[in-house]
């Protein structure tokens, strides 16, 4: 049976069916990526903390905005070829069309790249620093962090600044380069949670509630055994055997509680609406079969063991520490520190906060961890307040002042110009360096070392950092789906439909007005959220 | 809209090429408007004025791709119906933070006291 109105128009409608179609899809999408919109409003205007807005660079942004323009132009332009029957036409500017969108999808790749492996941390005090993560040397498990002398305050040198950095860089031989942003835990216990262990046989995940007390071991497991997926999987069994059997215990009393309850009162008409039945079960405690919660071992000889963890997989407090996994280890944390390379600061939280107070924020700022304790830091901050003198000055010509990012947030432009003692007019920035930011091999920048206990939440610039990059990296991750769904539906009609152009070119060219219609949309979607994400 | 006869196709191609060099030149502008400092009116950075300005060359850009590419100008009215429609919803969406301002739902008695 031949699908009918491909080619031909209704007559209620006067359209052909997958123009109608198309548009009501079209509807749909509009609302999906109006809720988002909706969202990202929401979040900025009850943001309770300084949004970063103009934070992105623009320059990616920018390309993209031309690249999807013109693949928008080149899509009608296969459209109009194939009205004029010219297939060999139609096809290059479909091919033109496929290439923008591998190109976009690139040059997102490369944005979303940068933002992964740029770090940043927020003291306790509310300042945030943020930069490349430094390297420390591990050798025969045990991690060694480069110290730096404390220079006097004021006299920052930028040369061992960038000596440091350099250093940092490469790991002498027979030290291997970890990231400087490791939990270091020395332990000699571990305990694993057998119930989640149960409800996942894969993984060893965490739960909050622990149950009753044990009375019984259910797995005899001696000190210093060694801890394997045999064990593991002994264990789960006879505790599942044994939550079982509780299970049935318990609905088994609470049947017949019911039972007797029912019986001493049968007329009453609240049966129906009764929804809990207490039950005891203390007299049946005996015949229950204790279930075991945790397994714990302990190192073979007694001596901690010295693990490292990633900041994402482990919650540690001073003398315990509990991985994603579920396993709880009881030691001590030993010294973890978060080492930066500082591209940007941003002191607007502590502003805000010291304003809230009814303090002088300029006075709270200078008085921060960051410039008591690192000469670099101060020199720069102080290199700032200087340039915002002139600033200020000029802009009160344009009968306007300086607004909050430009009292408070330094660029990494600013950091370097400040550090050698320059302007940041001077730095000249790269093409490269436009796109992705600063070139860390070539340019000078200080080097901030953060304890863990004075680190409020660091993260990577991911949704885990704010919500502005939560809604940042859905948004535009979910419209660059729909670029690569468009452009793969343009493949299948661009190179897959010589058949269909011989026998029913005229379908074919519906076939590619939805498509294009499909596309251009999706370059719509760009056209708001380039300037809303990018420019606002 | 293209019609049927070559000539017509051309035509609509040239003009096709006119817009898309309109929409660049927006773009340049929507840019500078961000980032020169001469277009930097009221509030220094960015302001009420300059979100007004960027969403209305967005949505020139966008009334430009939708009525030429997408042919919304030569389309039938049902079709007017169905986007339109849904772009008003999604303006009406935009408007949910209003409701953490004023709470609609209220009843006698609900703060106590």
């Amino acid at each position: 049976m031949e699908i009918p109105y491909l080619v031909e128009a209704r007559k209620d409608t006067g359209l052909f069916n997958s123009k109608i179609a198309i548009w009501l899809f079209l509807a749909s999408e509009v609302m999906l990526f109006g809720g988002l919109f909706s969202s990202y409003i929401f979040l900025r205007i009850y943001a309770d903390y300084p949004w970063p807005e103009r934070s992105l660079p623009i320059l990616p942004g920018y390309i993209n905005t031309f690249v999807l323009i013109g693949s928008s132009i080149t899509v009608v332009f296969a459209w109009a070829a194939l009205k004029l029957r010219k297939y060999g036409w139609f096809q290059l500017w479909i091919g033109i069309t496929i290439a923008c969108a591998a190109l976009f999808m690139a040059l997102k790749g490369i944005e979303y790249n940068v933002k992964f492996n740029h770090q940043a941390a927020q003291h306790l005090d509310g300042t945030i620093v943020e930069g490349h993560l430094s390297y420390a040397k591990l050798k025969d498990g045990i991690v060694k962090y480069p110290e730096h002398k404390k220079a006097k305050a004021g006299h920052g040198d930028s040369h061992d600044s960038h000596d440091k950095a350099k250093d940092s860089h490469a790991a002498p031989s027979g030290y291997e380069k970890i990231p400087a942003n490791v939990i270091n835990f020395s332990t000699n216990e571990l305990s694993i949670n057998l119930k989640t262990y149960v409800e996942n046989k894969k993984r060893i995940k965490f739960l909050n509630d622990q149950a009753a007390e044990q009375k019984q071991e259910l797995v005899s497991v001696e000190t210093g055994e060694p801890l394997t997926l045999e064990l593991l999987d002994k264990a789960r069994k006879d505790y599942r055997a044994n939550f079982a059997h509780n299970e049935d215990l318990q609905a088994k009393w609470l049947r017949e509680a019911w039972d007797k309850a029912r019986e001493k009162d049968s007329e009453s008409p609240n049966w129906k609406l009764a929804r809990t039945l207490k039950v005891e079960p203390n007299p049946a405690d005996p015949e229950l079969k204790t279930v075991v919660n945790t397994l714990k071992f302990k190192t073979k000889s007694g001596d901690p063991v010295v693990f490292r963890f990633k900041p994402t997989e482990v919650r540690e407090y001073p003398e315990s520490a509990i991985l994603k996994g579920g396993v709880a280890l009881s030691g001590k944390l030993l010294r973890s520190p978060l080492i930066l390379h500082v591209d940007g600061l941003d002191f607007r939280a502590l502003a805000t906060a010291a304003e809230a107070l009814g303090k002088e924020p300029m006075e709270e700022i200078e008085k921060s961890w960051i410039i008591q304790n690192n000469p670099d830091i101060a020199k720069i901050w102080h290199a700032h307040l200087k340039d915002i003198e002139k600033l200020t000055k000029h802009l009160e010509e344009r009968g306007q002042e300086p607004n909050e990012v430009d009292l408070y947030r330094l660029n990494w432009k600013e950091i370097v110009a400040y550090l050698e003692g320059t302007s940041p007019n001077d730095i000249k920035d790269s093409l490269v360096e436009k796109f992705k930011g600063p070139d860390y091999y070539k340019r000078h920048f200080p080097e901030v070392t953060l304890e863990r206990n004075q680190i409020h939440f660091e993260s990577k610039f991911t949704p885990r950092w704010n919500n502005f990059y939560a809604i940042y990296f859905i948004i535009t991750g979910l419209h660059g789906l729909h670029v690569i769904g468009g452009a793969i539906v343009l493949f299948y009609f661009g190179f897959r439909s010589r058949k269909m152009y011989e026998s029913n070119p005229t379908w074919l060219t519906n076939r590619v007005e939805v498509a294009g219609l499909f596309w251009h949309f999706v370059d719509l979607v760009w056209i708001f959220l380039f300037p809303v994400l990018y420019l606002m | 809209m293209a019609g049927d006869s070559p000539q017509e196709i051309m035509k609509a191609v040239k003009f096709y090429c006119i817009i898309g060099a309109c929409l660049f030149g927006c773009t340049v502008l929507t840019v500078s408007v961000a980032t020169v400092e001469f277009f930097d009116r009221g509030a220094r950075g960015f302001d009420t004025f300059d979100m007004v300005l960027g969403l209305l060359i967005a949505t020139c850009k966008a009334t430009l791709v939708a009525a030429i590419f997408m042919h919304l100008n030569h389309e039938k009215k049902m079709i007017h119906w169905i986007f339109f429609g849904s772009l008003v919803m999604a303006l009406i969406g935009f408007l949910i933070f209003y409701l953490a301002f004023w709470d609609p739902i209220s009843f006698e008695g609900f703060y106590l006291g």
